[in-house]
C-alpha cells in the first residue's frame, strides 16, 4: 500500500469516531446547548458496546447499546440544563467525569475479554478500484454509515422543516416560543440524539478501530469533536471534513512513525485546536457572531 | 358623520359577535398592574386602534391576547366562544396572529424558513418552493415585497416588517394584532404599511393596531380604544373623536400644580453642557441622535419630551463618553471633552440618573452602601485600600441627607423594588458636587412625596449652578421644571419652547411625528 | 413588559452573591447534595455487587480516617485549590476560565525550564521556578485575554481549546529536547536537583505549596473586600454597563483578572513539578484544571466555599486511590461520586436560565 493510500485509508478509519461525535454535537449546539460531556457520552457508548458485544457475541447489538448509552448520558445533561437551568459548562464537565468513572467501573471486568470486532466488508467491485478502493471501500459498517449520515444531517439541518425548527430554537428560545414551538422538547431531543451519535463514535473505537476496551479509551476525542463543531461553523458537512483532517493527522503520525521519520507528531496534534481559534478570530473580526445566538448565553460569565 | 366610518360596515359587523373580545383582562407584574380589567372588542373587517402612551399597558394587553402571558383574571372569546389561551401556539390555532414590536423573526434564518416555522402541519419535509409561491401570491396581493430566500438579518427594517406580516398571513390567521408597527419605519414606509392594513381590513381580517400615533389612527382605524395606566379610559367609533379629544384622553387630565414642584425662573450662568451637531449610534446599533445640537447652560434646566425610542436614550452614552460619535462634539463647562475618558468626565462633575437604573447604574449583588460608592469613588478617601469605616459613615450621611427614606444601607440592591433602586441612584447622583446633570425620568416609580422631593433637589442643584438635562414622560414635571423644553422625534430635535410658552397640543403632535417642525 | 420590569426580573434572577465566604444556605445545600450523591453512588456499587458500605469505609479510612490520609487530602488540595482560584478570580469580573488545565501545564513547563536550564545557583532555583510558573501560566492566559479583549473571541471556548495545545506543547518538550539523556528512554525530563524541590511542611509529601492555597484564598477575600481594585472588579463582574458608566476601565480589569487566574494555575503546575514529581513528564495533571473548575463552581467562587469543595474533592480523590489497592476497583470509580455530587447540586440549585416549555 502506498504512503498516500495508507494515510488516506487511515484518515477515514481514525476520523470516523470523531465524525460521529461532532455530528452529534452539531445537532445539540444547533439547538443552543453545548455538551462538553461528549467525551463522557463517547466513553459510555464505547464501553456499553464492548460489554454487550462481549456478552452476546454480537457487535451489532453492541452498536445499539452504544446508541442508547450515549443518548441516556446526554439526556442527563438535557435534564440538568434544560429542565433545571443548570450551567451548561459545569454540567458537561461533570458528565465527562461521570463517563470516566462509570466506564472504568463497569468496564473493568472486560478489559481482558476478547470480542468479535466489527468486520470489514470489502464492497464487491468498488473495493478493487485503485486508491479509492482501499481508502473508501474496505471498512466496517459504522464507517460506511457515517458519510451518508453527514449528508443526511446536512439536509436535515438546512433543508428540512424540523431543521428550521431546530435552528430557530438554537437562535432564540424566546422567539421560537413566540411562534408556537416547544423549545424545551426540541432541545431535549437534540441533546439526546447528539449524545447517541457520540455513543456510536465510541462504539466505532471499541468495536472496530481499537477493537478493545481499556479505561479512558477515547483519550480526549470528545473534546476534539467539540472543537471541530466550532471549526465547522455548525455545518455537518464541514464537520465531516474536519474529522477527516483530524483522522488524517492521526494516520500521518502512525505512518511516519512506522517509517521512522522524525517529524514531531505532537505539534501536528495542536493544529485542530489552533485552527479552530483562528476560525473563531476571523469570524469575530467580521463582526458576525459565529455562534448560534442561543449559545452565546452559555458562555456569558457567571456575573 | 364623517366619511371613513360611513365607508365601513361598522354596524353590520357589530351585530355579529366580535372576532376577538376581552372582558376584564388583568395582569400584574410584581408591584405593577400592567393591565387592569380591560374590555375590548375587535370585529372582522375592521381596524381597532388601541391607543396609549408608553407604559399605558398596550404591549401587555397584546401579549395577553396572543397567549404569550396568561391573565391573572378575565376572559377571552373568539367569535363569541369563550376560550383560554395557554401559549402562542394555542392563539395561533385559533387564528390569532401577532406582529411583534421587536420582531420575532430569527435573523439567522431566511424569510421562507421563518415563515415555515409558523406553518401549520407536521412532518420532516419543508416545501420551500410551495411556500415561496405562497409568499409571492400574498406579497403580490397586498404589496408586501420581500426577497424570500434572503437571511432576515440582511433585510432592511421595512422589509423585515413586511416579512413579519407575511409570516402571520401565511399561517392563515384571521385576527391580526400589530404592536406599534410603524415605530421603526421611515415616513413613506408608514404610508405603505397603512395602505396594506386597509387592504387587509377590506378582505375581512380583524385588525388590532397598537399605537400612540394619532395620525395613523385617523388614517386607517374604524374604532379606537384608549388605554392609560393599564385601564381603558374610553373609546368608540373613530368619527366620535378629534385628535384633541384623543390626546386629552391619552395624556390624562392635566393635574394641578399641587403634585409638582414648580421651579422659579432662573438666569443662565455661563457654559454648561453642550452637544454640537452630534450624531451617534445607540447601544442597539441604530442611530440614536441625528445631528443634535443642544445647549444646557449652567443654572438652567432643559427638558426633553419624546416618545420612547426617539433618540433620548442616546444622551447618556454620548455625555459619559461610551458611545462613539459619528459626528459632532461634546463640551462640559466650555471645555471640549469629545475625546475624554468617562472617568475624567465624572471627575469634571458629570452625573447621570440613568434611564434604567437597575441595568445601567447599579450592581444588584452589592449592598446599597457599596452602590453609593459607584460613581463617587472617592467617597471613602484615596489609596489602594478601601476605608470601610469612612465609607460606612459617608453612606450613612448620604442616606441621612436623603429627602426620602432609603432602605437599610447594608441591604443588597437586588432585594429592593424598582422604586427603591431609583431612590438609591437619585440620592447618589443628585449631590452638590454635580455640575452637569443628566436626569432620566426622575419621578418614575416614586410616590408623590418622594417625587416632589426629587424635583426640589433638581431645582436646588440648578440654583447652585448646575446644568440640568431632564428627560421625562411626565408633562407636568417637564412644564414645571424646564427653563427650556425640547421635543425630540426620530433622533432629531424637532421643537423648542421657552418657559411659560409651552403649547402641549403642539408638543404632542411633534412628539408623535404628526406635525412637522 | 417595560424595560424596568425586565431589568428587575433579570436582577432578581441572578444567583445570590451577597455572602462573602459562602452563599446563604450553601452548607445545607452541600450536605443534602452529598447525601443524595452518596446514596446514588452506593446503588451504582451495589449493581456490580460491590459492598457500598465497605467501599465507603475503605475510602474514609484512606482519606479522612488516618493522619496519613488527611495529609494526602491536603496534598490534593494544592492543585485543586489553585486551579479553583484560577477560575474564581476571572469569574469575579464575569469571565469563564476553562483553561486551568493548560495554564497548569505551561506553568509546570516554565518552572521546569527555570530549574533545569537557567543555570542559576541552587538557592535561586525555587524563586526562579515560582516566578517562571506564574509567568508561564499568566502568559498562557494572556493569550486568551487578548483574544477576548482585542479579538472578541469568547474566553470560555478559547481557553478550553488552548488546554489541548498546552498539553501537546509540554509533550513536545519531554519527548524531544528536554528528554533525560540518561534516562531509560521514557518521556521524562531530567530529575530536578534537591535544591529545586519545595520543602515539605508535614510528612514527606505535603509541601509548602499548601501555603500558596491558603494565601491565595485569604488574599482573594481581602482584595475583594478591602481594596479599591477588588471593589472595581466586583462592579465589573456585577454589571459591566454600570462599571463602564462609572469610569472603570472594564477591558483592563478583564485582561488582568484572566492573567492573574492563569498565573495562579501556573503556580499549581510549578508546585506539582517542584513539590511532587521532581521532573516534567506527560500527564502531570490528572484533570486538575477541570476539577478546579468544578470546585470553584461548586464553591460559588467564594473563598470558603472553594476550600470546602476542594477538601471534599481531595478526600474523594484520595479515597479513590485506595480502592485500587484494597478492593481492586479502578481508581477513577470515584469520579462517579464526584460527578453525582455535582449533578445533585446542579439539579438542586435554583437556576436562572430555564427554558420555557
Amino acid at each position: 500500500m502506498s504512503f498516500v493510500t495508507a494515510v488516506s485509508a487511515g484518515a477515514v478509519r481514525a476520523g470516523t469516531s470523531v465524525m460521529y461525535a461532532s455530528l452529534g454535537e452539531v445537532i445539540a449546539q444547533r439547538a443552543g446547548i453545548t455538551n462538553l460531556g461528549v467525551e463522557g457520552c463517547m466513553l459510555a457508548g464505547a464501553c456499553a458496546a464492548y460489554i454487550v458485544a462481549a456478552e452476546t457475541g454480537s457487535p451489532y447489538l453492541g452498536i445499539i447499546a452504544a446508541f442508547a448509552a450515549g443518548g441516556l448520558f446526554a439526556m442527563l445533561h438535557a435534564f440538568l440544563v434544560v429542565t433545571r437551568g443548570a450551567n451548561q459548562l459545569a454540567s458537561g464537565l461533570a458528565l465527562m467525569f461521570l463517563g470516566l468513572g462509570m466506564t472504568a467501573f463497569f468496564g473493568r471486568p472486560y478489559v481482558k475479554v476478547q470480542i468479535t470486532p466489527l468486520r470489514d466488508y470489502a464492497i464487491p467491485g468498488l473495493s478493487d478500484l485503485p486508491y479509492l478502493g482501499s481508502v473508501l471501500f474496505h471498512h466496517d459498517v459504522l464507517t460506511y454509515a457515517v458519510f451518508p449520515l453527514a449528508g443526511l444531517l446536512w439536509w436535515f439541518v438546512f433543508r428540512s422543516r424540523w431543521g428550521v425548527m431546530l435552528r430557530a430554537v438554537g437562535e432564540s428560545t424566546e422567539s421560537a416560543f413566540a411562534v408556537g414551538l416547544h423549545p424545551a422538547r426540541i432541545q431535549y431531543a437534540a441533546v439526546t440524539f447528539g449524545g447517541a451519535l457520540a455513543g456510536l463514535g465510541g462504539a466505532q473505537i471499541s468495536l472496530a478501530y481499537a477493537a478493545t476496551w481499556v479505561e479512558n479509551l477515547t483519550q480526549g476525542r470528545g473534546f476534539i469533536a467539540v472543537a471541530l463543531v466550532i471549526f465547522a461553523m455548525w455545518n455537518p458537512l464541514r464537520a465531516m471534513v474536519g474529522a477527516l483532517l483530524f483522522g488524517g493527522a492521526v494516520a500521518l503520525q502512525l505512518q511516519l512513525q512506522a517509517r521512522g521519520v522524525g517529524v514531531s507528531p505532537l505539534l501536528l496534534d495542536m493544529t485542530p485546536y489552533l485552527l479552530t481559534i483562528v476560525v473563531l478570530l476571523v469570524w469575530a473580526q467580521r463582526g458576525r457572531d459565529a455562534f448560534p445566538a442561543g449559545l452565546t448565553k452559555v458562555f456569558r460569565g457567571t456575573g | 358623520m364623517t366619511t371613513l366610518a360611513a365607508l365601513v360596515p361598522t354596524h353590520v359587523a357589530a351585530a355579529a359577535p366580535a372576532a376577538l373580545s376581552a372582558r376584564g383582562l388583568t395582569k400584574r407584574f410584581a408591584d405593577v398592574v400592567a393591565a387592569d380589567s380591560i374590555d375590548l372588542d375587535a370585529h372582522s373587517g375592521q381596524i381597532l386602534a388601541v391607543l396609549g402612551e408608553n407604559g399605558a399597558g398596550k404591549s401587555t394587553l397584546m401579549k395577553l391576547l396572543y397567549g404569550y402571558y396568561r391573565p391573572d383574571s378575565g376572559t377571552l372569546a373568539i367569535h363569541g366562544r369563550d376560550l383560554e389561551l395557554h401559549s402562542p401556539a394555542s392563539a395561533r390555532n385559533h387564528g390569532i396572529g401577532m406582529v411583534f414590536q421587536n420582531f420575532t423573526l430569527i435573523p439567522a434564518l431566511t424569510v421562507v424558513e421563518n415563515i415555515a416555522l409558523l406553518q401549520p402541519g407536521r412532518g420532516l419535509r419543508l416545501d420551500r418552493r410551495g411556500l415561496a409561491r405562497r409568499i409571492d401570491e400574498l406579497s403580490a396581493r397586498y404589496g408586501l415585497e420581500v426577497r424570500p430566500h434572503v437571511l432576515v438579518g440582511d433585510l432592511s427594517v421595512g422589509e423585515r416588517q413586511r416579512a413579519e406580516i407575511l409570516k402571520v398571513l401565511a399561517s392563515d390567521a384571521r385576527i391580526l394584532i400589530l404592536d406599534e408597527p410603524t415605530s421603526v419605519l421611515a415616513p413613506q414606509e408608514v404610508d405603505n404599511l397603512l395602505a396594506i392594513l386597509r387592504h387587509l381590513r377590506d378582505d375581512g381580517f380583524a385588525l388590532l393596531l397598537i399605537t400612540h400615533k394619532l395620525r395613523e389612527v385617523f388614517a386607517c382605524a374604524d374604532r379606537v380604544t384608549v388605554l392609560r395606566r393599564g385601564q381603558v379610559i374610553g373609546g368608540g367609533p373613530i368619527a366620535d373623536f378629534t385628535s384633541e379629544s384623543l390626546l386629552a384622553m391619552m395624556l390624562g387630565e392635566r393635574q394641578g400644580a399641587t403634585e409638582v414642584v414648580a421651579a422659579p425662573p432662573a438666569a443662565p450662568r455661563g457654559p454648561g453642557m453642550r452637544l454640537e451637531h452630534v450624531t451617534a449610534l445607540g447601544a442597539d446599533g441604530r442611530t440614536a441622535l441625528r445631528d443634535v445640537t443642544i445647549d444646557v447652560p449652567a443654572g438652567q434646566i432643559v427638558g426633553v419630551a419624546a416618545v420612547g425610542g426617539n433618540g433620548q436614550s442616546g444622551f447618556a452614552d454620548v455625555l459619559i463618553g461610551i458611545a462613539a460619535l459619528q459626528a459632532g462634539r461634546v463640551e462640559l463647562g466650555g471645555v471640549d471633552v469629545t475625546g475624554a475618558s468617562p472617568a475624567s468626565r465624572l471627575a469634571a462633575g458629570l452625573r447621570i440618573v440613568a434611564e434604567d437604573p437597575v441595568a445601567q447604574s447599579a450592581v444588584g449583588a452589592m449592598s446599597i452602601r457599596e452602590n453609593f460608592m459607584l460613581t463617587r469613588a472617592r467617597v471613602d478617601g484615596k489609596g489602594v485600600l478601601l476605608n470601610l469605616r469612612r465609607l460606612a459613615a459617608a453612606a450613612a450621611a448620604l442616606a441621612a441627607r436623603s429627602p426620602f427614606p432609603v432602605p437599610a444601607i447594608t441591604r443588597p440592591l437586588e432585594t429592593l423594588s424598582g422604586g427603591n433602586v431609583q431612590r438609591v441612584v437619585l440620592v447618589r447622583e443628585l449631590q452638590p458636587h454635580g455640575r452637569f446633570l443628566l436626569v432620566y425620568y426622575p419621578s418614575r416609580g416614586l410616590d408623590v412625596a418622594s417625587s416632589r422631593a426629587v424635583q426640589q433637589l433638581i431645582i436646588d442643584l440648578r440654583d447652585q449652578g448646575a446644568a440640568v438635562l431632564l428627560v421625562s414622560e411626565d408633562f407636568d414635571e417637564l412644564e414645571a421644571l424646564s427653563d427650556q423644553l425640547l421635543v425630540m422625534h426620530h433622533g432629531h430635535v424637532v421643537g423648542s419652547f421657552a418657559r411659560g410658552s409651552v403649547d402641549w397640543l403642539r408638543v404632542g403632535r411633534l412628539m408623535t411625528g404628526e406635525a412637522d417642525a | 413588559m417595560t424595560v424596568a420590569t425586565q431589568a428587575r426580573a433579570r436582577l432578581r434572577g441572578q444567583p445570590p452573591r451577597s455572602g462573602w465566604l459562602v452563599g446563604r444556605g450553601a452548607v445545607l445545600r452541600f450536605g443534602m447534595a452529598v447525601t443524595v450523591a452518596m446514596v446514588a453512588f452506593g446503588l451504582v456499587l451495589l449493581s456490580e455487587s460491590t459492598n457500598p458500605l465497605g467501599t465507603l469505609r475503605v475510602m474514609w479510612d484512606a482519606s479522612v480516617g488516618t493522619e496519613f490520609g488527611r495529609t494526602e487530602v491536603l496534598v490534593k488540595v494544592i492543585p485543586f485549590g489553585l486551579c479553583a482560584l484560577a477560575v474564581a478570580v476571572p469569574a469575579r469580573v464575569g469571565l469563564i476560565n476553562v483553561g486551568g488545565e493548560g495554564q497548569f501545564y505551561v506553568g509546570a513547563w516554565a518552572a521546569a525550564g527555570a530549574v533545569l536550564y537557567s543555570g542559576l545557583p541552587g538557592w535561586a532555583l525555587l524563586p526562579a521556578a515560582f516566578v517562571a510558573g506564574a509567568t508561564g501560566g499568566g502568559a498562557w492566559a494572556a493569550l486568551v485575554a487578548v483574544l477576548r479583549v482585542k479579538g472578541k473571541v469568547n474566553e470560555a471556548v478559547s481557553s478550553l481549546l488552548l488546554n489541548f495545545v498546552a498539553i501537546q506543547f509540554v509533550n513536545y518538550f519531554v519527548y524531544g529536547p528536554w528528554k533525560d539523556p540518561r534516562g531509560p528512554n521514557w518521556p521524562f525530563s531530567p530529575k530536578f536537583p534537591d535544591a529545586a524541590m519545595l520543602p515539605t511542611v508535614y510528612g514527606d509529601r505535603l509541601s509548602i505549596a499548601i501555603a500558596f492555597v491558603a494565601v491565595g484564598l485569604v488574599a482573594m477575600f481581602l482584595v475583594l473586600r478591602y481594596t479599591r481594585i477588588g471593589y472595581h472588579a466586583r462592579v465589573v463582574g456585577g454589571n459591566a454597563v454600570a462599571a463602564e458608566r462609572s469610569g472603570i476601565p472594564v477591558g483592563r480589569y478583564l485582561f488582568w483578572a484572566l492573567v492573574s487566574g492563569g498565573a495562579i494555575a501556573g503556580l499549581a503546575g510549578m508546585a506539582e513539578v517542584t513539590g511532587i514529581q521532581g521532573r516534567l513528564r506527560p500527564g502531570i495533571s490528572v484533570n486538575y484544571g477541570y476539577i478546579g473548575f468544578l470546585a470553584a463552581w461548586l464553591g460559588g467562587h467564594r473563598p470558603l466555599g472553594i476550600l470546602f469543595a476542594c477538601l471534599l474533592f481531595g478526600a474523594i480523590s484520595v479515597g479513590g486511590d485506595s480502592l485500587q489497592l484494597a478492593l481492586g476497583l479502578p481508581g477513577s470509580t470515584v469520579n462517579i461520586l464526584m460527578a453525582l455530587i455535582l449533578f445533585a447540586v446542579l439539579a438542586g440549585r435554583k437556576n436562572r436560565t430555564q427554558v420555557r416549555a
